[in-house]
């Protein structure tokens, strides 16, 4: 699945696996993580947006506040990661190989539908965020999305619009 | 306690399904950090589980490569 994609692409899905496991602690990879990934690679239309991997971050961090806050719990939930230098405190925390949840797994599929669908043959990172721009409505990268005041349908236009003027 | 469990959500069930995932995650450290206190104090594997209410097998397969 993954010959087509491009180094970009690679990048940007390798950077969602280390930003799940090394910066949140995550258990799984998900559509979430992906759109943080391509975020960090870059791409004019995540400049266009102003989906800058500081403010996708800013943004979980406050999600995970506000989550704890929803049960009565008022922490500093930065301080709730585990600390980088405590390393035996790190091997129980789920590193390394973080397993894709099912909606990342979609959404990388879709990424390759929406390549093969356009004629196009790498897969780059507006494929990704297409896909993920067509996440359902409890989607996390979806609910990112529109809490960051991006509407998905219109980074799915820009995206399709930007294909059609090269 | 009641009132955590039942504030649960406001209007939003991302919110509090978030909050499990957030809490597991600080049981966990704070799980890990106190066994390897308590191992270091000379408590045995018998008395962390006991205190932790698992088994000192469970305990011990879970932590002994850390203490």
């Amino acid at each position: 699945m993954f010959e087509r994609f491009t180094e970009d692409v690679r990048r940007a899905v390798l950077t969602a696996a280390e930003e799940a496991s090394n910066r949140r602690g995550d258990p799984k990879l998900g559509t979430e993580h992906l759109l943080l990934g391509s975020a960090c690679v870059g791409h004019p239309v995540t400049d266009a947006f102003d989906l800058s991997p500081e403010r996708i971050r800013a943004r979980l961090v406050e999600w995970d506040a506000r989550a704890l806050r929803a049960v009565g719990i008022d922490a500093d939930v930065e301080s709730l990661q585990p600390p980088p230098s405590r390393k035996r405190l790190r091997r129980f925390l789920p590193r390394g190989h973080v397993p894709f949840n099912r909606a990342a797994k979609r959404a990388l599929q879709r990424t390759l539908h929406i390549c093969v669908a356009e004629g196009h043959r790498a897969v780059t990172v507006p494929h990704l965020l297409a896909a993920l721009a067509l996440g359902g409505h409890n989607d996390p990268a979806v609910r990112l999305l529109r809490s960051l005041g991006i509407e998905p349908a219109d980074l799915d236009a820009a995206i399709r619009r930007s294909w059609r003027a090269a | 306690m009641q009132e955590a469990v039942t504030a649960v959500g406001g209007d939003d069930p991302a919110d509090g399904l978030r909050a499990v995932l957030v809490l597991r995650r600080l049981v966990e450290a704070v799980e890990a950090e106190h066994v390897i206190r308590a191992r270091r104090a000379g408590w045995t594997w018998e008395e962390v589980g006991d205190a932790l209410g698992v088994s000192r097998q469970a305990v011990h397969k879970k932590y002994r490569k850390l203490t």
